[in-house]
């Protein structure tokens, strides 16, 4: 009996250190390294092309431009609007306070239109033909956002043609639309 | 006999761990470092604007020159920041040294809320330079 005491309390000496749950715990880190490398969203490219500075390789395609113009609201507003934008938290979607600033699109030389429009006149040209070269100028005064939003719409309407971009000089459109008629 | 007691304790049966802990710690080593690489060339304070039908990037070129345009205008190229001229004077760099420059991929990472005059300079840097494989980049949901 007293020879039993003594085995239970000293047990024979175990060195090893706990190596599964050892692995347990790297395996997690390993996997929580594998899914945070991953962004949530992912990255995605729009090819452009910049003109050249003679415009001679592309004179012959046909030239659509697309002009892209902040309207005198926004331009005067800008600030106001920048301020609400930085106001915001990383969660918030901007376009809850950008659809105040009312960005107008003008198609080959028309007037400014809504990008409703603007995207049924792409659909247009890309139904004629979709390899046609696209012209989009920029005013310096709008986001690079609007930007984007037409090249979007481009790739969205299949238009694999070459698009450039360049820059024009800011005017100011026609009065612009009641609210509204978005 | 006594080899068949031996078999009977299953001392030999235990998987190598300590080996495969070598293995795993190599394995988390590898992705840190190639996580940390990946990041340099991005500016994390930049916020991409929607693009949702961009094309997705399945293969990158290694020699991808990524610009990035923060909201305030200012510019970093591989984390440094860089003015117009020093830009222009990098892609006059690049043209001159390396081989086939008229096939580097060029990507523009613009702030979504910069305005596009900054990134017109932008464009004009590279356009002076005559590179004209350029991208810009998006984010899709």
């Amino acid at each position: 009996m007293a020879r039993k005491e003594t085995t239970k309390l000293n047990p024979p000496p175990d060195a090893s250190f706990p190596l599964s749950s050892m692995i347990d715990v790297v395996f997690l880190l390993l996997i929580f390294f594998l899914v945070t490398q991953k962004p949530v969203t992912e990255e995605v490219m729009i090819n452009v092309e910049l003109p050249a500075p003679d415009m001679s390789t592309v004179a012959a395609d046909p030239l659509i431009p697309i002009t892209i113009d902040v309207d005198k609201y926004s331009r005067d507003n800008i600030d106001e609007i920048d301020a609400r934008l930085a106001a915001l938290s990383d969660r918030d979607d901007p376009n809850e306070v950008l659809k105040d600033e009312r960005l107008y699109y003008s198609f080959n030389g028309s007037a400014p239109m809504e990008v409703s429009r603007l995207r049924e006149r792409l659909a247009a040209v890309a139904a004629a033909d979709a390899n046609s070269t696209i012209i989009i100028k920029c005013d310096p005064n709008v986001k690079y956002r609007k930007l984007i939003r037409v090249l979007d719409l481009c790739s969205e309407l299949g238009l694999n043609s070459r698009q450039l971009v360049d820059k024009v000089k800011p005017f100011i459109p026609d009065p612009p639309p009641r609210r509204g008629q978005r | 006999m006594a080899k068949k007691t031996r078999l009977m304790t299953g001392e030999a049966a235990s998987v190598p761990i300590s080996s495969m802990i070598d293995i795993v710690f190599l394995l988390i080593i590898f992705f840190i470092v190639t996580a940390t690489l990946d990041k340099d060339m991005q500016d994390e304070s930049v916020l991409l604007a929607d693009a949702p039908n961009g094309r997705p990037v399945v293969k990158q070129d290694p020699r991808t020159i990524t610009i990035n345009l923060r909201m305030d205008g200012s510019m970093t190229v591989g984390g440094r920041a860089m003015t117009g001229a020093q830009l222009t004077a990098l892609l006059e760099d690049v043209k001159r040294t390396s081989p086939d420059p008229l096939s580097i991929p060029i990507v523009i990472r613009g702030d979504r809320q910069v305005q596009y005059y900054y990134g017109a300079k932008v464009l004009d840097a590279i356009k002076k330079t005559g590179l004209y494989k350029v991208s810009l980049a998006g984010l899709q949901e």
